[in-house]
């Protein structure tokens, strides 16, 4: 079932932040796509260590029925088989989109990493 | 298995040839090797020699005898799971717990379950920024807790089962590559490397009636699969090198783990099995030198009165050299009650010699005193290669997949 997020106000930008919330080194990327067309179009990408703090933020003018595709990864190679939990969230105007908080749980492979890719449908 | 007899002059020989070829053994090239810790062990295992068994079996020894377990509840029990349930939410976590139980209310066989409460805990989140914080820090003892259950039962109808419980945490660690900006850096360098050029291909717009079908799960998973293969494959690499420049950095482990005897599985007819605690610490010594101590307290409570006995073991040990080559000196011990008579209830043993990485996880060691004796024994092939001690290779140098 994809996620379905909003609804969203078209005049105002969307921010969305990504943050590891359990010790894990994050990258991800963002891409969006607008209602009516096939191309997706990368807004964002970052990582831990680029400089950006822990919480990492991208803003994007958007409106309802276009889409958010993510990947996110998360790495701690001192805890193999460990549990993670990154959190995606959508805001507007310093207010939570509803349903826009999205967690992203699981357990690292032997070597401490796993990947998340998901799209969202805003409304 | 064919045994060598080799007299104490062929044995030196061998000792010495084997050194010599371990040194030959490029280090950069395994550093260039993206998938070295499956390849080294796949080499080791492929080798089909008695003198290759006699290596394992030691380093085997050797890793469970000088390390905080990194399951304690597993080491109580003196098995090694199959399947661990490593749940990541309070939900999951709940799930394993019920898995542990069967239909009639009896501790599940060979259940085991490992979980860490800052993962599963709803506020007990670390975020990196949290965990990196010096000085004494809360979240960082939450961060490195893990708690372990498991059960198992002894060869025999009427055995009982045995229900373990565990806790192990990291006091300090001075090696913790999480807690280093630069190491942070390169991760977070290193895993972006590994991101998708594109999101998958056909997916449907928003509002279709078309939602997840298999094509777009598979197509997901090969996403996933292959992200995760990259990531492995340079993250392997990049703590292999932290570690190898931190090989004596400090540190302090602890765990504890007890039991309980369920007779016929069931938890109404439970009797308290032992005790059991571990500790173990690094202090570096200078850029060259590495004090390890080690400690092994065991209560057991056996089946009955006179079979109750406490056994404490300790060691102490010095590194001097690199992470590749040093030399060393130990001194293990353990004072032991409830002893039959004419047993000795207290007994030490030394020992020194040099080793050598030849591979990685793999060491050579030549030496003198205890750990050396054993292999002088004319049956015996005299080479004993040995792991350093559990808490200067870590398992996520090797992690055991």
């Amino acid at each position: 079932m994809t996620p379905r997020v909003g609804p969203i106000d078209p005049t105002a930008p969307v921010r969305i932040e990504v943050a590891s919330q359990s010790g894990h080194a994050v990258a991800f990327v963002l891409w969006h796509r607008l209602p009516g067309t096939d191309e997706w179009k990368k807004f964002s990408e970052g990582r831990t260590g680029d400089g950006q703090g822990e919480t990492h933020q991208a803003t994007l003018e958007t409106q309802p029925h276009a889409q958010i595709y993510y990947w996110v990864a998360v790495s701690n190679p001192a805890r193999p088989h460990a549990a993670y939990h990154a959190r995606l969230t959508l805001t507007q105007r310093e207010t939570p989109v509803p349903h826009g908080s999205i967690d992203l749980r699981g357990t690292t492979d032997a070597a401490g990493n796993d990947s998340v890719e998901q799209w969202l449908d805003l409304v | 298995m064919a045994r060598s007899r080799l007299t104490p002059g062929v044995r030196a020989a061998l000792i010495c040839w084997a050194m010599l070829v371990a040194a030959t053994v490029p280090l950069a090239a395994q550093d260039a090797d993206t998938t070295q810790v499956d390849d080294d062990t796949t080499t080791i295992d492929d080798a089909e020699s008695d003198s290759a068994d006699l290596v394992r079996r030691a380093a085997a020894s050797v890793i469970s005898s000088y390390s905080v377990p990194d399951m304690p509840a597993a080491a109580f029990l003196g098995t090694t799971p199959a399947t661990i349930a490593r749940p990541a939410t309070a939900r999951d976590f709940l799930i394993g717990l019920a898995s542990g139980v069967d239909e009639h209310g009896q501790a599940r066989q060979g259940f085991a379950l490992e979980a860490s409460p800052s993962a599963i805990v709803p506020g007990f989140g670390v975020s990196l920024e949290q965990y990196r914080e010096p000085g004494v820090n809360p979240r960082y003892l939450l961060a490195n807790l893990l708690i372990s259950l498991g059960a198992a039962r002894a060869a025999g109808d009427t055995a009982p089962t045995v229900l373990a419980y565990g806790v192990r945490v990291t006091l300090f660690d001075r090696g913790d590559p999480m807690r280093d900006p630069a190491f942070l850096e390169a991760l977070g360098d290193s895993i972006a490397r590994c991101r998708p050029r594109a999101p998958i291909p056909g997916i449907p717009r928003a509002g279709s009636s078309t939602g997840m079908n298999a094509l777009l799960r598979d197509l997901l998973a090969e996403h996933h699969d292959r992200a995760v293969r990259c990531m492995d494959s340079h993250t392997r690499k990049l703590a292999r090198r932290y570690a190898r420049a931190h090989w004596n950095a400090s540190s302090l482990y602890v765990a504890y783990a007890g039991g309980e005897q369920l007779r016929r599985g069931s938890f109404a007819r439970r009797r308290h099995a032992g005790d059991r605690a571990w500790a173990t610490s690094a202090l570096r010594v200078g850029g060259i030198g590495q004090t390890l101590l080690y400690a092994d307290w065991t209560h057991d409570r056996g089946d009955a009165a006179p079979d109750v006995f406490d056994a404490f073991s300790y060691g102490a040990r010095f590194n001097v050299g690199s992470e590749s080559v040093n030399g060393f000196a130990e001194l293990l011990g353990q004072a032991r009650s409830g002893t039959p008579a004419g047993v000795p209830g207290r007994a030490t043993a030394w020992s020194a010699g040099l080793e050598l990485r030849a591979a990685e996880s793999l060491w050579i060691s030549a030496g003198l005193g205890e750990r050396f004796r054993r292999t002088a024994a004319p049956e015996v092939v005299a080479v004993l290669a040995s792991v350093r001690w559990g808490i200067a290779l870590r398992s996520w140098l090797s992690p055991a997949e």
